[in-house]
């Protein structure tokens, strides 16, 4: 056997193919040329052909015992039938709608906007509320009062056209008197613009019937002006444009739900794994 | 001419008759089934025991691969069924020599008061690995045996197949699950193994065995 060290790899697969007359001609032709030059190719495959016959004589071993299956054996074959297959699906599947209900959760709170008021929000109604004016940046500051138009409310919002109510909220066909604007008068009239004096109040009948969301109207006081104290301006209104934002919703599947999907899968899947490696 | 014929009718008859039984089988029918299990049974649990080299772990192979066939019946999805129930049977004795690894035999051994385990020559004898042990037995079987057990599993189980079981590269390629190249590199592999390993075993080996290794040994002297 001193062939083996002198045989590479390919020729031994070769001699193995060759044995089992697995070869193609073409290859089984070229082999044979090959076996009558090589005296080492010769004596392994000799000695193949010996291992072979060897493997192949070994004699039957008697059957201890028939493996045929009795009606019983073969039922509870049957039930055992789909009892894997059956807790591995289980658990597959409560594991997919765990993975479905997080990942659709994590896109919605990726993408959807924010449930809460952010401080620039926040900000953004407050000045809504109390505009960006001299009158607000010097006096609130200082603890002075401020003067603030009060609205009809009539729907929309936005400044008015021109300088006397520039810092005024809404829009909606009511003309408001402002606070002390005479500085502001003297030169509309000599423009020749007559500023309107007079305040229109819709009576009770002509009032809208879908209410705007406009802050710090007060009802009782429209197309007055009104003072406000500073402590007033900011805390009750942002205070209740925050309460008019929603309220943080509450997630589409109650964690209970989360909790009851994960332990029903950790259970199939041990289940599923103890009858596997009973097995 | 005449036998030829006759033989091919019968061939013909036998894939018949079994393509109706696995029918009958797959319809529920125990009698048609155990017929199957008749037919295959000695072929499949001589494979398991050359692959378990045990005849109660190759029996109980068996049998769990009858009831795995029994269970699986609807997903045969025609071709060899001697193939598909060997698949079954290879299977089945994998699953077995992983449940053997994971649940490893503890030798019974003496200890000392100390709990430290006897170191006595009879103790630590094997009495199935030496060649001289299988050679005082005086069969060449044993000694065969002794070398596929000491074959990695999966070139044991290829040359189980084709050189003990007579099985052709397709259907070991079919059976293992694995390419016709994979099935032919183990097989080569799997032979020079067992070449090197009955090296040991030289006296019993046939007379073309002992030729070669004395020429061998006069060469290297």
């Amino acid at each position: 056997m001193n062939w083996q060290a002198k045989i590479s790899d390919k020729d031994i697969m070769l001699l193995s193919e060759y044995l089992d007359d697995v070869l193609s001609i073409q290859d089984r032709a070229k082999f044979e040329k090959r076996l009558q030059k090589s005296s080492e190719l010769k004596e392994a495959l000799e000695d193949m052909t010996v291992l072979k016959h060897s493997m192949r004589s070994l004699p039957s071993k008697p059957l201890p015992h028939q493996f045929t299956l009795t009606r019983n054996e073969a039922e509870k074959a049957r039930r055992g039938r789909f009892l894997l297959p059956t807790f591995g699906w289980a658990s597959a599947v409560c594991m997919i709608l765990l993975a479905v209900i997080f990942g659709s959760e994590f896109i919605y709170s990726s993408f959807s906007v924010p449930k809460t008021v952010s401080a620039p929000f926040a900000n953004t109604l407050q000045s809504e509320v109390a505009p960006e004016s001299p009158v607000r940046d010097t006096e609130s500051a200082s603890g002075q009062p401020v003067y603030l138009l009060n609205w009809v409310s009539a729907g929309g919002k936005g400044g008015g056209g021109s300088g006397s109510v520039a810092y005024g909220v809404g829009g909606g066909g009511v003309v408001v008197q402002t606070a002390p604007d005479t500085a502001i008068a003297e030169p509309m009239q000599s423009e020749g613009i007559t500023p309107r004096t007079e305040v229109e109040i819709p009576s009770s009948d002509e009032k809208l019937t879908v209410e705007p969301l406009i802050f710090g109207v007060r009802e009782d006081q429209l197309g007055q002006v009104i003072t406000i104290e500073p402590d007033e301006i900011a805390t009750p209104a942002v205070a209740a444009a925050r309460e008019a934002v929603e309220p943080e919703k509450e997630p589409i599947i109650p964690a209970n739900v989360k909790f009851i999907l994960l332990g029903l899968a950790a259970a199939f899947g041990l289940i599923w794994l103890l009858l596997r490696l009973r097995r | 001419m005449k036998d030829w014929l006759f033989g091919a009718s019968l061939a013909t008859k036998a894939i018949m008759e079994e393509t109706e039984l696995i029918t009958l089988a797959v319809n529920g029918d125990l009698d048609a089934f155990n017929r199957l299990v008749l037919q295959y049974q000695e072929v499949a649990y001589n494979v398991a025991y050359r692959i378990m080299a045990d005849e109660n772990t190759a029996a109980d192979a068996t049998q769990e691969a009858v009831i795995s066939m029994y269970r699986k019946l609807d997903t045969y999805r025609g071709g060899s069924f001697k193939s598909w129930f060997l698949r079954i049977v290879t299977n089945a004795c994998y699953d077995e020599l992983r449940r053997q690894r994971r649940r490893p035999t503890v030798p019974i051994e003496p200890e000392t008061n100390e709990g430290e385990m006897v170191e006595s020559p009879e103790w630590l004898e094997d009495k199935s690995a030496g060649p001289e042990e299988v050679l005082g037995s005086s069969e060449i079987e044993n000694a065969i045996q002794h070398c596929l057990t000491g074959l990695e599993q999966k070139f044991r189980v290829v040359i189980t197949l084709v050189d003990v079981s007579g099985e052709d590269y397709e259907t070991v390629a079919q059976i293992i699950g694995t390419p016709i190249g994979t099935v032919k590199s183990r097989l080569a592999r799997a032979r020079l193994k067992m070449q090197q390993c009955l090296q040991g075993f030289r006296e019993l080996l046939p007379e073309q065995f002992r030729h070669n290794t004395e020429e061998h040994d006069e060469l290297a002297s």
